[in-house]
């Protein structure tokens, strides 16, 4: 199992390096240069000249390339053109703001899927099926935008509930800093107990968490739905009906177990898709994550940003995989290495 | 005590949700503006973008440009009064006296003196406009001497809305970098609490301003970054945001109905041309450029498009800005006339196709090209749309093979200058930056020059230079004038005191009430 981990880790190190080599060339191809816009509105010829030097995109494709590897290796991504802080420094601020929607997201998509799942299952063509069916359809067929939109218009414009947009009131904070020790928003207010901050915080989440978990809610539930259909059809479930397991152990016990390590390769693909796929939730919802960053980086040519948080999406999902593949050892003792 | 811990926690998350009041339920509440990007840059020496709602909030140039125009152009700002020698390059500015900066440093003739010149030796964003300064001094605490090259107008340099302000000198020891944290003192009635980045901007009134506080002003303002023009509309209808600052025409239109929010429109610089390339075949010749000047539909576009958020534009000047000339002979839609031009101007009909660039993310150019396009296929030219981010259409506008033959350009001053527009956008340029027409005529180049000359000393007499000189860009058909955009404020109709200012794209909040 350990040779199989480190050959995986080797094999993901040459992946991330191709992804950066690739990006970079393709970075320089694309139109338009990245100066004007971090210049502002009407920059001179020789702040133009001037920012090129400094930025060194006056110098050939080739040596750029090999600084920016040679950077790469020493644990940089650069400077932001756009913002002119560490790209490092710009993704691990975004990058808390994200793994704490996506992840609350993704829990409570695990936490409905599964149940609604087996229940669908278990209920086969009766109206629950049909419920949680239509469910699963309008995950996957409703426009996030679309379904962002009437979420706010309905929590926040008629029901006024909800927030409609940012991660936390500054003013909520302003008197009461927070200290940031997980970056997950929720945990720091609790563990600096601002209950006021942290109820802020938390229905701040409601909206986006709601419209980003649709989609993923609705892969889990059709899948664990189908896998129990097969498996409750399976000879071994008959048998244990048969030998009086009660409807708990024989749907939570033996027919789930099965269908936890495909179900872990759907939950942990949803994961890596959600961390690089949320953009359109967080512009919407104005969330200050690595989504919005992406945007506003790619509108602006801002190459170091760009290519630094493609190179992190691409490493996280790379990990992802791997606990994913790592775990299946765990939960099934037949598969080897 | 793991148990205890998570114990705690819990206690901690049911409290936050048994109904306490919330922060912003227990004071006053504050001013709400929604803008659509983040501050990018915080130092006010390069600062040159969206960053002027917080520059002229938090920090104060010598002197403010007046609202309106009007005999007086200025209000004065950290001084009080100036003048000028009589061979317009020496300039005396009389600063006020007990002002501080937000870190409680004393402003002062020293301290404005290493402001203007920290921006100088910066040389980024908007430095250029201080090119002709020579000498700046500080001979006692209250006075500050400017002396220049070449008469220029120094006090409407001085009330730019970028590169103009006076910083604290213990600020600008901490660099830009410092600046970027989300820092700042400047002697602004506001000073920056704090930044939220990605999020808001909160600004406290600074209690020790120079001009004091009366009851109802706002004690503070949060500068809230809404990307979504669909979320700042539902903003300010709940009322959660005071101003929003995105909506489209047809948006605003829609708001305008709402009994309470209200849109004001003022006066603004900015204006919208097409500018054509006059070294480009077919826009090679005059008379097929002159052709699309009257195949413009300037009144369906003003009324049908910009719904009321334009004017019609009279030369390349606003009707806003002093040296703008009214009298001016224009072309107008005149398709018949336009047909005349292009049969007699001698392109063969098989070249008459024109490229025409533009940003794609506007409504307005999108449309009124879209109409362009359909009247102009009517007298036999095709029109190739090429929309693209400015970043490219501009990058390619640059280099003569790439360039299209038209391509869409809303320009603004830096400071209160006819010149701005007359020597950025058609003076002779090399290598080309922003004369996207190539256009090369010396006997404009001198009259323009001429212009600059006078500007500090005469601007009447600088203003027929540059009435002669809009005239010869009319009649060489180098760009159609298309529009001169209105500035705009929607705003909840409980504010009281906006008013919009061309200089500064931004609302001044010390003026607003509740």
């Amino acid at each position: 199992m350990l040779s199989y981990f480190l050959r995986r880790l080797a094999m993901m190190f040459l992946i991330i390096l191709g992804v950066a080599i690739f990006t970079f060339v393709l970075s320089r191809a694309l139109p338009g240069s990245p100066v004007e816009m971090m210049l502002g509105s009407k920059p001179t010829a020789d702040q133009i000249r001037q920012a090129r030097e400094e930025l060194g995109l006056d110098r050939p494709v080739a040596e750029q390339l090999g600084r920016y590897v040679f950077q790469l290796a020493k644990g940089q991504l650069g400077t932001s053109m756009r913002t002119g802080r560490p790209v490092v420094e710009e993704i691990r601020v975004r990058l808390s703001a994200t793994a704490e929607l996506v992840t609350l997201a993704l829990l409570l998509a695990v936490g409905l899927g599964l149940p609604l799942g087996i229940l669908s299952a278990a209920q086969r063509n009766r109206w629950a099926d049909h419920l949680t069916r239509m469910l699963a359809v309008s995950g996957v067929a409703v426009p996030v935008f679309f379904l962002g939109i009437l979420l706010q218009m309905t929590f926040y414009g008629v029901l006024g509930w909800l927030p409609l947009q940012g991660r936390i009131d500054s003013i909520v904070i302003l008197d009461h800093p927070v200290q940031a020790v997980t970056g997950f928003l929720l945990i720091d207010t609790l563990l600096s107990g601002n209950t006021s901050a942290f109820r802020n915080a938390f229905l701040h989440l409601a909206l986006p968490t709601l419209t980003l978990m649709l989609a993923s809610l609705a892969t889990i539930l059709r899948s664990t739905r189908n896998m129990m259909i097969d498996v409750l059809a399976t000879d071994y479930i008959r048998t244990a009906r048969a030998y009086g397991a009660t409807q708990r152990t024989t749907y939570f016990v033996l027919a789930l177990k099965p269908t936890l390590v495909p179900l872990l390769t759907i939950i942990g693909l949803a994961y890596g898709f959600m961390l690089g796929g949320s953009v359109i939730t967080e512009v919407l919802f104005d969330w200050p994550g690595i989504g919005a960053y992406i945007v506003e980086s790619v509108v602006t040519n801002d190459y170091p940003a760009v290519l630094g948080v493609t190179l992190i999406i691409s490493t996280l999902y790379l990990s992802i995989n791997l606990v994913v593949d790592m775990l299946y050892f765990a939960l099934d003792p037949r598969i080897s290495a | 005590m793991k148990r205890a811990r998570l114990l705690s926690l819990s206690a901690v998350a049911v409290l936050a949700f048994a109904g306490l009041p919330s922060a912003m339920a227990q004071g006053e509440k504050p001013l709400v503006y929604a803008m659509y990007a983040d501050i990018k840059d915080w130092d006010p020496s390069i600062a040159s973008s969206t960053e002027v709602i917080m520059l002229s909030n938090v920090y104060e140039p010598l002197v403010w440009y007046k609202p309106n125009g009007g005999k007086q152009m200025f209000t004065p700002g950290l001084a009080t009064s100036w003048s000028v020698s009589k061979d317009g390059k020496t300039w005396t500015f009389n600063l006020r006296k007990n002002v501080k900066f937000h870190d409680g440093t004393v402003f002062d003739a020293a301290a404005a003196k290493a402001s203007l010149e920290r921006t100088r030796k910066l040389g980024k964003g908007s430095a250029y406009i201080w090119g002709a300064v020579d000498v700046i001094s500080a001979p006692d605490a209250n006075s500050l001497i400017i002396k220049t090259k070449v008469p220029v107008p120094v006090d409407l340099i001085a009330s730019s809305q970028y590169a103009a302000y006076m910083i604290s000198p213990a600020a600008m020891e901490k660099g830009t970098d410092w600046f970027n944290q989300g820092n700042g003192a400047g002697t602004g009635p506001y000073k920056i609490r704090q930044w939220n980045r990605g999020q808001e901007v909160v600004l406290d009134r600074f209690d020790e301003y120079w001009g004091g506080w009366t009851r109802g002003q706002f004690a503070r303002v949060s500068l809230k970054i809404v990307q979504e023009a669909a979320t700042q509309v539902q903003m300010i209808r709940s009322g959660e945001a005071d101003f929003i600052t995105l909506p489209a025409a047809d948006l605003v239109k829609t708001l305008e109905s709402n009994p309470a929010i209200a849109v004001e429109r003022g006066p603004s610089w900015k204006n919208t041309q097409l500018l054509l390339n006059t070294k480009k075949p077919p826009t090679d010749n005059v008379k097929f450029r002159q052709a699309l000047t009257y195949a413009w539909d300037y009144g369906t576009v003003l009324k049908g498009i910009y719904e009321g958020g334009a004017k019609s534009a009279v030369g390349v000047v606003p009707a806003t800005m002093w040296g703008h000339d009214p009298q001016l002979k224009m072309p107008a839609f005149d398709l018949l006339k336009a047909k005349q031009l292009v049969e007699s101007s001698g392109v063969q009909a098989k070249d008459r196709r024109i490229s025409i660039a533009y940003i794609s993310t506007s409504e307005e150019y999108k449309n009124s090209l879209l109409l362009f396009k359909s009247n102009l296929e009517k007298i036999g030219v095709q029109v190739d749309l090429k929309p693209g981010p400015w970043g490219k259409i501009w990058d390619d506008a640059k280099v003569q093979q790439n360039a299209t033959n038209l391509i869409t350009m809303t320009w603004w001053p830096s400071y209160a200058t006819p010149s701005d527009w007359l020597i950025g956008l058609f003076r002779t340029e090399k290598p080309i930056d922003f004369n996207l027409s190539n256009y090369s005529n010396p006997a404009y180049d001198k009259l323009i020059n001429d212009g600059v000359a006078l500007e500090g000393v005469d601007k009447v007499a600088a203003s027929v230079k540059y009435s002669a000189a809009q005239q010869m860009l009319i009649d060489d058909a180098v760009a159609i004038f298309v529009a001169d955009l209105n500035g705009r404020a929607i705003y909840r109709k409980d504010i009281k005191g906006v008013s919009l200012n061309p200089a500064y794209d931004a609302i001044l909040f010390y003026n607003l009430t509740r």
